[in-house]
């Protein structure tokens, strides 16, 4: 008996349930990708990006300003060499096709687990507001009411569901990434500052309601994690 | 992987250099014959590799030039933040030797001019610390080992003079106003806290600067 009441508590700690609620409930979110994403901005690095786009033309110029012969007479003169060579390079860019291809699926995903991230950290920032409100109001009237809306709990509901699955396709595609944690009870207003970098009409109503304390309409945020929720679903239909 | 392209780079720019050092150093008889007879110099025999080579090291060029500019984009950031813990911490100090009633009016007083309170901001910049340092880890992006020597935990509390003289270390003027703030001189409380508040801002404005590159929203 002690033993199942161990592997059940040890099970409920490894998947990181919360077991006294009564819904499923996530304590901490761990993510592959850090909250501040840190790419620099386009204009920095402009010029390094117009170099990359010109390497290849450039070094092609150059090979035939320096090429005496034709490729062609090359080829006729060293047959085995030749033929070596261009079986090695078929090889390799073959390999350098498929690793390319990885990295594009890799990416992403990456994008899918990110906008996912950003969505749930917005949603637990928007509930903790809440809870933090109705808290405030309890200990003025000393009337406990469930402030919560339900369509805030909905969704709360469905992206930690949806976030589960993306998360563990992730870790089962790419097991060697590390985790960073972000526990759901301390998001505040900076996260959700992070986090809001797809709308800045949501950042604006969302510190509003921070610093003057009060509700405000969740619907925009809402819709918008519905239409993203939909695409992210499709593309992890697509991918599984 | 990195050692490899290491390799490969530092090989492909040795070839390369020394391609160029032949073309320059070619003896006088040589480049006579070769120029009278074929008009070909020795990087026009070996013009694959030669292109090869300047592609990678433009590749290696752009691509590093790239990655420096990150790395110094956030360790910029961190190093603002650092000084600006410093400066909270030093702030616990004067606090904790003043041993004042009011820590509120206190501690706002530090920060009232970034619009946050004492309390928010503390939170904020560790917090910020605390990503930038996910994000170098994200990136891949090899930290300073001495960037992290001065980091130690201590409680609020326990912040005397002796630990506000090592934060101050670095600074003579305010190393030497702190041990005239321990002799009770009345004046130096005014601009210790001035001061601070003044340092604290500068560092936070450029941090407000800087983040808006690496997509921080302070």
């Amino acid at each position: 008996m002690k033993f199942i009441f161990l592997f059940l508590l040890l099970s409920a700690n490894l998947y990181n349930f919360d077991l006294t609620a009564h819904t499923l409930k996530l304590s901490t979110i761990y993510s592959p990708i850090p909250l501040i994403d840190g790419n620099l901005d386009a204009k920095n690095v402009q010029f390094y990006n117009y170099i990359n786009t010109l390497s290849i033309p450039l070094t092609a110029c150059i090979y035939s300003i320096l090429n005496p012969y034709h490729a062609i007479d090359t080829i006729q003169k060293n047959q085995l060499i030749s033929s070596f060579m261009i079986y090695y390079m078929i090889h390799s860019a073959n390999h350098c096709y498929i690793l390319h291809k990885k990295k594009m699926i890799k990416n992403e995903i990456r994008v899918y687990v990110k906008k996912l991230f950003h969505l749930l950290i917005v949603m637990h920032g928007i509930n903790n507001q809440i809870n933090a409100l109705e808290y405030a109001l309890y200990k003025n009237t000393t009337m406990h009411s469930n402030h919560t809306p339900q369509n805030v709990m909905t969704m709360l509901e469905k992206l930690d569901s949806q976030w589960i699955i993306l998360l563990a396709h992730y870790r089962k595609q790419y097991p060697l990434d590390s985790l960073y944690a972000y526990p759901i009870d301390q998001i505040s207003i900076f996260e959700i500052a992070q986090a809001t970098t797809f709308s800045v009409n949501i950042l604006n109503t969302l510190t509003e309601s921070y610093k003057n304390k009060h509700d405000v309409d969740y619907n925009l945020i809402i819709n918008y994690a519905k239409t993203e929720l939909e695409k992210i679903d499709i593309i992890m239909h697509n991918i599984t | 992987m990195k050692n490899i392209t290491k390799v490969f780079i530092l090989f492909s720019s040795f070839i390369f250099s020394y391609q160029i050092m032949c073309n320059i150093n070619f003896s006088a008889q040589q480049n006579k014959k070769l120029i009278s007879n074929n008009n070909y110099l020795p990087i026009h025999y070996q013009s694959s590799i030669t292109a090869l080579c300047f592609y990678g090291l433009l590749i290696y060029c752009s691509d590093s030039s790239i990655h420096y500019k990150h790395q110094i984009c956030i360790m910029k950031n961190m190093t603002h933040l650092k000084k600006i813990i410093e400066y909270l911490a030093i702030s616990h100090g004067i606090y904790n030797f003043l041993r004042l009633d009011n820590s509120f009016l206190f501690f706002n007083q530090i920060t009232n001019n970034t619009g946050y309170t004492f309390h928010d901001f503390t939170l904020y910049i560790l917090k910020i610390y605390q990503e930038l340092k996910n994000t170098l880890h994200f990136f891949k992006i090899s930290k300073d080992s001495q960037s992290e020597a001065s980091i130690f935990l201590c409680h609020a509390s326990l912040i005397t003079i002796p630990k506000m003289l090592y934060l101050a270390s670095d600074n003579p003027i305010l190393y030497k106003k702190i041990t005239l703030f321990e002799k009770n001189e009345i004046d130096q409380r005014a601009w210790l806290i001035n001061y601070i508040k003044e340092q604290i801002f500068e560092h936070f404005l450029d941090i407000q600067k800087n983040s808006k590159d690496i997509g921080i929203i302070i």
